[in-house]
């Protein structure tokens, strides 16, 4: 009985706490709301990139840049830079800016209408103290500190980018070539040694941008200190700590009101659905349509500098990590018909001879266990310690 | 059943041919009818009315008895004489036309002839003279009788020798023989003519009659029917004791009245007693006042875990939920899982829609009036309930038998150890959860006059889910509240108390942003009632009230010496509401009456304070601040006051038929901010001051009310338009807390709602419940000029909890007297949510763009729960009683959405629905009485 009425209060507590969570895709009228979204910030010490597009309906999958358009940042001495249009409704400039001015954006798109941003001032960016990391219970988290000594920044938003190398599991000294009819013993194709030419490189480096919006403030505390915010989290025994991980972590002062813009947008579209959770509300951001003010504009300008700091973890730094690779080699005797059971489709490792120097076995593994450029670059990016 | 209407048919014809009164005729009325096997009962209910003359019989003898009989125009004895002939059934009338039936053998009525001595005259005339059948009477003069005999006749005042003209008052309290407490609510009646009052919150009545013999009934639901017959002769008390019905030893169960829900002037009560609420299935088996309420027509919930609930259109916070008139600010235990009340101390609960009595006031929308019961008087008793997430117990008894008793009661959760047995993925295992509650009431009696009742209340949460951010919060409520009689006309009570809710947050894992977040209201309240019961028509309720208020809004310290977290601690608030009332109910005729009150309601905001005073017409925000000034301790800030009009009346068609019609206006002056769509326990209080206005209400409403079926079944439909004002909502993207500046982050909103409520309700019988249907909207408005960001640019969107159509039914069938299924249906529309119409890519994410709000629904909301109630055996004089509760929550396992939401992930959007109880949850509770 005592067995039965504790199996029992847990289910209880397990359902209840199990709230269910399902997938929920409602039907929605589409509308046809179509937006400007301008992202992007002016950067006061290196290249200026705003990007243009358009919201969608939720159905749609293309990307929708808004190209042709007229963007120009314009001081409030009445100094113009123009920007240069790019590829997907990027506009560039590699001008200067004085953090004495204020600046403001101006959009004219091809279909005529004009936008602005209110003038905004360009703030200096405290430099990045550390980015310090901790093992905890499942995972790794990387955080950041910072902090402002003139009290002045308080708000802050963080992007990063997260570089990890990959070495195949197995190294290859053979390849496939297909032939264009098949051979006496009905292969269609041969393995041969590789050359030095077509070698499989040995390492290779995959990349990955931040997706959600990292930002913190300092509001609350009596000095300008940001200790420990979360920037990243790697999840346990993920591939990305296989051997080395790396992160660049970029760092932006905000304004209060560019905060409360991030901040929403955060809560709109990461908020965790916990029933305390408060309802998703829209935020105006700091342009508008000249042409017709009624017309939402989506985004937030800001100007500031850029500070940046890169952190490089190794799998050895971490203890009781295992990623699994899933990668296995499997043998097979050199005749077409065990031959063919896995070539093509794997890639030859190496082969072994029998006592009459004859070739008995070949053994193969799946490409993404061989060749490491399925999964990412072979080129060593310029910063790789 | 083709009988009955010929029968209703006939003695229609009989009833109004025949209207005279048989105790005062000369001559008897003729009579005509014609049956075919009815039950005695049917017979003489219709003898009586069709003639005026009371029958008596035992009616378990004669229930296996049937009569058929054909008469026309022919004298009471004899169609007796026709119907019983060749019955068992005796019949004999003595000299007041009383018909006493009996079987085999008749019963002798009179004295024989020559009794009285030598005179030789016959029996005494009647008419005359009131019958001295009095010489075994108690003497009453000075300290009431308590009347417990249905069959003596009590003479009340100072005797003499005839009847004097006029009216005189008669007072008394209506008891409950086993334990003491009082009987809320008892009606009590005479016949002829039709003079009746309901008992008040002490159980206490007061009735003007005329002088003279009557029989006084006391009838009320779970209460044996009662009867006492008096001899009047002028002002004088009777107490009564009435038994309980039930098979229950000293639970005391209480419901409205038979026939209060047509009788009564105010209209949208709901009254509910602790029986009725056993009975309701609910998530844990515990049972609950709040999800209880939630199944009444016009009380709505956003959803499963919440707490707090929504009267006819209006907000969370606009409900004044007293407990022995105790403020309690936060109702809910555990997420709102549970609510704040312990079943066990409590006795009945009146939660008031539409017409709010003037004696209430300071919230617009409800008022949910929730009493202790009084502890048992005369011996020790106790319960306790074992469930699988919470126990609870609770003590009773006398500390001196009759005068003072006392109540004890307490509940806690054991939850924790089970959060740490979850498997680690379930990313619950570091959570806590857990509460408790305690009750404390003493009340004693010093005398007839006066009584003194103290009340003490305290609750406390404390969760955290899995994070170190520790979550608190605490009820804490003391009251005295002192009743006196000062004569039978005139009662009152004066009540003193205070109350506190406080929340507190501390997160103290990062040392460097170690923190301690606390919030606390107080409020200090006195108030007096008194109730003047002028004459038979009209009864005069008056008081005063005031309570002070102190406010701590916000505060967050570092917690520990190397968080480097700045101070911030927002002035404290502070305010006095005061207000007095006076209300009439005002019986014009037996079929016209009319309750008005007034209530005049004061609220100064009071120093210390500094704020700002904005340029009119332009938005409240730091461009527009005009002045800052500051006020010193004891100035006034801002004074909001005005009059609340509170008007019923109803009028009587037939004795079971009734149309009412009220109009209420209120007002409010202090809110609750919050921007999650439920109450959350960092949700926080602010009181009206010189920049947010008081809230306003007003409602206009129409309710027909039909018994059927000898007030068994109650139907009733009522309509209601209601207007909200300066309800108070928020910019997007707001921070409610710590914010130094409020007001600039409101924007008043306009309410307005309406809707329709239908219910039938079977009170009495094996079966009973209720089914009912509300069609219902509410809309809110954005109404402020002033403001530059409109939700939904300034027009009318649903309200969170706008569920246009809701269908309930709650049923309970008592299979036997221990064993009874309780069933509840729920059916609702979903509730309104803003969703996502379209997206954009922005800070490399798809992110999302939302429509107006409230624009879409979640899918509609359905659930069935069962329980079965299990009684241990009745032996009255054994030790301990118990039962178990066994039951499914949400039977049919259904996925009923709470919210949705969407979400980023990996760069894509994802929709995700939420459901609370997303399966069928058993339950079982053990429950013991002693």
């Amino acid at each position: 009985m005592k067995k039965i009425y504790i199996g029992l209060c847990l289910s209880v507590v397990m359902l209840l706490l199990f709230q269910c969570k399902e997938a929920y895709d409602p039907e929605i009228v589409s509308t046809d709301l179509n937006y400007l979204v301008v992202e992007g910030f002016l950067n006061g010490n290196g290249q200026t990139s705003i990007k243009l597009s358009r919201t969608r309906s939720n159905a749609s999958t293309a990307k929708s840049p808004e190209l042709g358009a007229k963007v120009v940042i314009e001081a409030d001495n009445s100094n113009r830079v123009i920007l240069t249009e790019g590829a997907d409704g990027n506009y560039t400039t590699n001008a200067v800016f004085s953090s004495a001015l204020k600046y403001k954006l101006l959009i004219h798109t091809s279909a005529g209408k004009d936008y602005t941003s209110e003038f905004v001032s360009l703030l200096k960016t405290p430099a990045i103290d550390s980015l310090p990391w901790k093992r905890v219970n499942q995972g790794v988290q990387i955080y950041v500190n910072t902090h402002d000594a003139e009290n002045k920044t308080k708000y802050y938003r963080w992007e990063f980018k997260e570089t990890w190398i990959i070495i195949p599991t197995f190294y290859s000294s053979l390849k496939i070539v297909r032939l264009d009819k098949p051979n006496e013993d009905g292969l269609s194709f041969e393995i041969v040694n590789r050359t030095s030419a077509d070698a499989l490189p040995l390492a290779c480096w995959q990349n990955e941008l931040s997706t959600n919006i990292r930002i913190g403030s300092s509001s609350k505390l009596v000095a300008d200190v940001i200790n420990l915010a979360p920037v990243s989290f790697i999840p346990y025994s993920s591939w990305k700590l296989d051997r080395r991980y790396s992160i660049l972590v970029k760092q932006y002062a905000l304004t209060a009101a560019g905060f409360e813009y991030w901040e929403n947008m955060k809560k709109n579209t990461e908020g965790l659905g916990s029933i305390f959770d408060p309802q998703p509300s829209e935020v105006k951001g700091n342009l508008m349509c000249v042409t017709d003010p009624n017309e939402p504009v989506i985004g937030y300008f800001d100007a500031s500098t850029l500070e940046e700091k890169r952190l490089y973890i190794s799998s050895g730094q971490v203890p009781d990590w295992r990623y699994r690779t899933g990668c296995e080699s499997i043998s097979v005797k050199n005749n077409p018909d065990s031959l063919q059971t896995i070539f093509p489709y794997y890639i030859p490792l190496f082969y072994q001879y029998d006592l009459g120097n004859n070739i008995d076995r070949y053994t193969g593994a799946p490409p993404e266990c061989v060749d490491c450029r399925l999964k990412g670059s072979a080129i060593k990016p310029d910063f790789w310690e | 059943m083709r009988l009955p209407y010929s029968l209703i048919f006939l003695s229609a014809f009989l009833f109004f041919g025949l209207a005279q009164l048989c105790a005062q005729d000369k001559k008897d009325p003729l009579l005509s009818g014609q049956f075919d096997r009815v039950k005695v009962s049917e017979f003489a209910d219709y003898l009586e009315k069709a003639t005026n003359c009371q029958i008596y019989y035992d009616s378990t003898a004669f229930d296996s008895l049937r009569i058929s009989v054909t008469f026309e125009n022919m004298p009471l004895d004899a169609v007796l004489n026709r119907a019983f002939l060749n019955t068992k059934i005796k019949y004999a009338i003595d000299f007041e036309k009383h018909v006493f039936l009996s079987l085999d053998q008749e019963l002798i009525v009179g004295l024989p002839e020559g009794f009285w001595d030598n005179s030789g005259i016959k029996a005494p005339q009647v008419n005359e003279e009131p019958p001295l059948i009095s010489e075994f009477l108690v003497d009453v003069d000075k300290s009431p009788a308590v009347a417990s005999s249905a069959n003596k006749v009590y003479t009340i005042g100072n005797r003499t020798a005839t009847f004097k003209k006029g009216n005189v008052t008669l007072a008394g309290y209506i008891k409950e023989a086993n334990s003491g407490e009082p009987v809320i609510g008892a009606s009590v009646y005479i016949e002829s003519p039709r003079i009746g009052v309901s008992t008040n919150q002490s159980g206490y009545y007061s009735i003007s009659l005329p002088a003279g013999r009557h029989v006084l009934n006391i009838r009320f639901i779970g209460m044996r029917d009662a009867s006492r017959i008096i001899n009047l002769y002028s002002d004088g008390k009777l107490d009564i004791e009435v038994i309980n019905q039930v098979r229950s030893l000293n639970e005391v169960k209480i419901s409205a009245e038979k026939i209060a829900n047509i009788r009564n002037t105010q209209m949208g009560v709901e009254k509910l007693s602790m029986a009725t609420i056993k009975q309701i299935p609910t998530v844990f088996g515990e049972p609950d006042i709040l999800r209880v309420i939630l199944t009444l027509p016009g009380v709505k919930s956003v959803g499963e875990a919440s707490t707090g609930f929504n009267v006819r259109g209006g907000g969370t916070d606009q409900n004044l939920i007293l407990y022995n008139d105790a403020t309690i600010y936060n109702p809910s235990h555990l997420f709102g899982f549970f609510s704040a009340f312990n079943s066990d101390a409590i006795k009945d609960i009146e939660l008031y829609k539409s017409s709010i009595p003037a004696k209430f006031g300071g919230r617009i929308s409800s008022v949910l009036d929730v009493h202790s019961r009084e502890g048992n008087n005369k011996k020790f008793a106790g319960t306790a309930g074992i469930g699988l997430l919470t126990s609870r117990i609770n003590l009773e008894g006398p500390i001196i038998k009759d005068r003072t008793s006392f109540m004890v009661g307490a509940r806690t959760t054991y939850s924790d150890w089970l959060l740490k047995e979850l498997p680690a993925k379930s990313g619950y295992r570091n959570s806590k959860a857990a509460f408790s509650d305690i009750d404390m009431h003493l009340h004693h009696k010093f005398d007839d006059q006066n009584s003194l009742a103290i009340t003490g209340y305290l609750s406390s949460d404390r969760f955290n889910l899995n994070s170190d951010t520790v979550y608190r919060y605490f009820n804490t409520n003391a009251s005295l509240k002192w009743k006196h009689i000062f004569n039978n006309k005139f009662n009152g009570s004066i009540s003193t108390g205070i109350d506190r809710y406080e929340y507190k947050v501390n997160s103290e894992d990062n040392v460097v942003n170690a923190y301690k977040m606390g919030f606390d209201i107080n409020q200090s309240n006195i108030k007096t009632d008194f109730t003047y019961y002028v004459n038979s028509k009209h009864t005069l309720d008056f008081g005063a009230s005031g309570i002070y208020y102190r406010l701590h809004p916000g505060s967050f310290v570092p917690a520990s010496g190397e968080s480097l977290v700045s101070p911030d601690v927002l002035d404290p608030e502070q305010a006095l509401e005061t207000a007095i009332y006076l209300g009439d109910r005002f019986e014009i005729t037996p079929a016209l009456s009319l309750n008005v009150g007034i209530r005049y309601s004061m609220f100064n905001s009071l120093g210390p304070a500094s704020t700002y005073t904005y340029a009119d017409g332009l938005p409240k925000n730091e461009f527009n601040i005009t002045d800052s000034v500051a006020y010193k301790k004891g100035d006034v800030v801002k004074t909001y006051g005005g009059p609340e009009y509170r008007v019923s009346a109803r009028y009587t068609f037939t004795s079971d038929f009734s149309v009412k019609l009220a109009y209420n206006t209120l007002r409010q002056y202090i809110h609750m901010l919050s921007n999650t769509t439920a109450i959350a326990p960092t949700d926080i209080w602010k009181l009206s001051d010189l920049n947010i206005k008081p809230q306003e209400g007003k409602q206009v409403s129409l309710g027909l009310y039909k018994n059927l079926k000898s007030n068994t079944i109650e139907t009733s439909m009522e309509v209601y338009y209601k207007w909200l004002n300066n309800y108070l909502d928020y910019k997007s993207g707001a921070t409610l807390i710590l914010n130094h500046h409020i007001e600039q982050d409101v924007i008043n909103t306009q309410g307005k709602a309406y809707g329709l409520e239908l219910m039938i309700k079977k009170t009495a019988g094996r079966l009973n419940g209720w089914v009912s249907y509300t069609y219902s909207r509410t809309f809110l408005k954005m109404d402020d000029p002033t403001a530059i960001q409109l939700v939904n640019d300034g027009a009318y969107y649903p309200a969170n909890y706008d569920k246009p159509h809701d269908f309930t039914v709650v049923g309970n069938f008592k299979a036997s007297h221990r064993f009874s299924v309780s069933a509840n249906v729920t059916y609702s529309t979903g509730r309104p949510i803003t969703l996502p119409v379209g997206k954009y890519y922005y800070g490399g994410s798809e992110r999302l763009l939302y429509s107006d709000r409230n624009q879409y629904r979640i899918p509609d909301y359905f659930r069935t729960d069962l329980s079965i109630n299990i009684d241990g055996n009745h032996k009255v004089h054994q030790w301990i009683h118990s039962s178990w509760t066994l039951g499914v929550y949400n039977l049919t396992g259904r996925h009923n959405p709470y919210s949705t939401y969407f979400t980023t992930e990996q760069g894509a959007v994802k929709g995700y629905q939420l459901s609370i109880f997303a399966s069928a949850i058993p339950f079982i509770n053990y429950n013991l009485r002693f």
